[in-house]
């Protein structure tokens, strides 16, 4: 029997041990240095990100007989996940200072999840795909929830728990169809046999399991090719279900922005970056291994619901008066320009590129705001667009960040954000099939500025509040600082990132 | 098709049917503690599946564990919560009349079953051959060889969900909005039990 080489396997294994560490720390220190696992959760994660850039530049591989993959693809949305959860961990620390128990378990949740979301990016199985899958959910349900005395948070937790539920059993039932018709767990070896019956075959397809044991009940074969026809399509719909609930799809994004109000906000932070990078990750491997024979109707699906994502998600986030609430809207206009990047991925590497740049720029935008947005909140107690008024007058310096980071988000030179709507457009009009989409993208980075400019209008021409700001923690401001470098550093300088991108990729 | 087949499609169409009245009387019964009885049902429906499929490995495990040990525990979680609001699990003499009867047919008809069954006695010490089953043999090496990712990730999603499962569920007395509930005990202190 082959054994397994756990050295490609070391950033998971690191990471998972770190979660492990963090839970049994927290056990054992003392109340008074409860910050110590926290402190150990962040400083750790520089364990798994040696590792990972590391292994990037190596050869691809595949491990666990096939049923993981480490290449340069999946180390790249390794490196984003760490990166933020090492920000999100750093906002943390001020928010929980009133949580009386469940410190550490906080931390270790947090990291659990990130480990799902990096197997996530390498998982070549289906079984692996659906653990890692369950792994996110489960910890971000709870971690939604973690406020128990809010009841927001509880209705939060409690709505994103029903509808994830479904979404996996929707998921589920699409795994079960592809293994039965593929006879396989692995997806490689799926699209292996599809390959075989020729791509006349593509829609036609040979099920191995389901066929014979149609055929053999008597099921004309001429009827069994028909149904097996419909169920491939089924399949990959369904499966297409689960992923846009993850990464909050419209018409699957019912829960987003109720679980994004009500959870904590480093937590809504979390949620609007990093499930979106790991559901990106799978849906890209899916679409490199399985294009076109089994997903030849996959970019044209995925077009449509682009679109009405961008709108759906720019147009409701023009009503809204809760910042969070607005950027949870906000977010799933992001993942409908990401979308546009998908579609064109399946015939162009430059649409993968420009959904890792993307990414890169979404992680510090809208980590940054969520940042600005914790100050305001821990300052203002309130989480409204209307705490933010006047803020220019007694916080000019605040104010003048967060106009970089929403100038950023809808995607206004020279920012990161601008980068990354180039290089997602670019590719789109390059495809020239898909030119379309770029046209919408743009229609809607048109809408969006009107809600995010609307933010800067109230911080600017408001009129101030009563209180000053006055207690400034230094983990949110440090990410503040770090997603400002990085929103502007992208922006002003973007040959380094595309090249190593270009390289590793 | 042969007789035998008939009659495996005719179990099927059966077995699946009684399955999903069951699974749909989960959802649509008024009453939690039916709704149990329904998914114990429908637990035990899906394990006469997988024996139509001759896997008995997973028939084994789906009656232990499922029906055995998880829609059971269920059951108790339910007559320990709904004590007071739910009625009484124990009804009437009326239940007694239907009930005393049936069980003591059921009874009879199991000792019959133990008393009147010629035991087979495997030679060579009593324990079963392997070649009795391969179905467990493959679904071990499965499980250990190209699985074994899916396998180990298993128990760390086992680990996260019992940390996750513990933090919901455990009574905060914490004041993490500043509010207290009224009605607290004030005799207990939410600091020391970190």
């Amino acid at each position: 029997m082959p054994y397994s080489n756990l050295s490609v396997f070391a950033p998971e294994l690191s990471l998972c041990g770190l979660a492990i560490l963090v839970l049994v720390a927290d056990l054992i220190v003392p109340r008074a240095w409860r910050r110590l696992p926290a402190g150990l959760a962040a400083v750790g994660l520089v364990v798994p990100l040696y590792f990972v850039a590391r292994l990037w530049q190596k050869a691809p591989q595949s491990e666990f007989m096939g049923a993981y993959a480490i290449d340069g693809l999946s180390g790249a949305f390794k490196i984003l996940l760490l990166v933020t959860g090492f920000l999100v961990i750093l906002l943390s620390f001020d928010y929980l200072r009133k949580l009386q128990r469940g410190y550490g378990e906080y931390f270790a949740l947090l990291l659990f999840s990130l480990t799902g979301m990096m197997l996530l990016t390498g998982a070549a199985d289906l079984i692996v795909i659906y653990l890692a899958f369950e792994m996110i959910s489960l910890s971000c349900y709870v971690l939604t929830g973690y406020m128990k005395r809010d009841p927001r948070s509880n209705e939060a937790a409690l709505k994103y728990f029903l509808y994830g539920a479904a979404a996996s059993g929707v998921m589920l039932y699409g795994i079960s169809l592809l293994y039965g018709l593929g006879g396989s767990t692995r997806i490689i070896d799926i699209a292996a046999r599809f390959m075989a019956s020729g791509p006349a075959a593509a829609v036609a397809v040979q099920p191995a399991f389901l066929q014979s044991a149609l055929v053999q009940a008597g099921v004309p074969e001429l009827y069994v090719m028909r149904l097996a026809g419909l169920m491939m399509p089924l399949a990959v719909v369904l499966v297409t279900v689960g992923l846009g609930f993850k990464i909050a799809m419209v018409p699957f994004h019912a829960w987003a922005p109720d679980a994004y109000e009500g959870a904590p906000t480093p937590i809504t932070a979390f949620l609007s970056v990093a499930p979106k990078v790991a559901g990106f990750a799978l849906i890209l491997r899916l679409l490199l291994v399985w294009y076109p024979e089994l997903m030849g109707h996959w970019p044209a699906l995925l077009a449509s619901l682009a679109t009405i994502t961008m709108f759906g998600g720019n147009l409701w986030a023009i009503r809204q008066t809760n910042i969070k609430r607005m950027l949870a809207y906000s977010s799933i206009a992001h993942a409908g320009y990401l979308l546009i990047g998908v579609v064109v991925a399946a015939t162009n590497s430059m649409g993968l590129h420009g959904i890792i740049v993307y990414l890169v720029a979404y992680l510090f935008m809208n980590l940054g705001a969520f940042a600005i947005v914790l100050l305001v909140a821990r300052n203002m107690d309130g989480e409204e667009i209307s705490d933010f008024s006047g803020l220019y007058h007694t916080a000019p310096a605040l104010a003048a960040v967060m106009i970089i980071f929403l100038l950023s988000l809808t995607g206004i030179p020279p920012t990161a954000g601008f980068l990354g709507k180039l290089f997602i457009f670019g590719a789109a009009i390059g495809s020239g099939e898909w030119a379309w989409l770029a046209v919408v993208g743009i229609i809607n980075s048109a809408i969006s500025l009107y809600y995010y400019m609307n933010v800067a209008r109230v911080m600017y021409f408001g009129k101030p509040g009563e209180q000053v700001l006055t207690v400034c923690p230094a983990g949110v401001v440090v990410v503040a600082v770090v997603c400002l470098l990085g929103t502007l550093g992208l922006g002003l300088f973007p040959g380094l990132i595309i090249k190593l991108i270009q390289q590793c990729v | 098709m042969t007789w035998a087949d008939w009659f495996d499609q005719l179990a099927f169409f059966v077995v699946a049917g009684i399955t999903i009245v069951a699974a749909a009387g989960v959802v649509f019964v008024p009453r939690i503690i039916h709704a149990c009885l329904c998914l114990l049902v429908a637990l035990i429906g899906i394990a006469g599946l997988y024996g139509l499929m001759a896997a008995h490995l997973l028939l084994a495990i789906q009656l232990l564990v499922y029906a055995g040990g998880i829609a059971v525990l269920i059951l108790f979680a339910i007559m320990l919560l709904h004590r007071r609001s739910d009625g009484g699990i124990l009804g009437g003499t009326r239940n007694l009349i239907i009930g005393l009867p049936a069980t003591v047919i059921v009874w009879f008809v199991v000792a019959a079953a133990v008393i009147f069954s010629k035991w087979h006695y495997l030679p060579g010490g009593g324990t079963v051959s392997p070649q009795a089953d391969s179905n467990v043999r493959i679904i071990g090496e499965l499980l250990l060889s190209r699985h074994l990712l899916a396998f180990e990730l298993v128990s760390v999603v086992m680990l996260m969900a019992l940390v996750g499962a513990i933090i919901i569920a455990r009574e905060d007395r914490s004041t993490d909005s500043g509010q207290q509930v009224a009605g607290q005990q004030t005799g207990e202190s939410g600091g020391n039990a970190q």
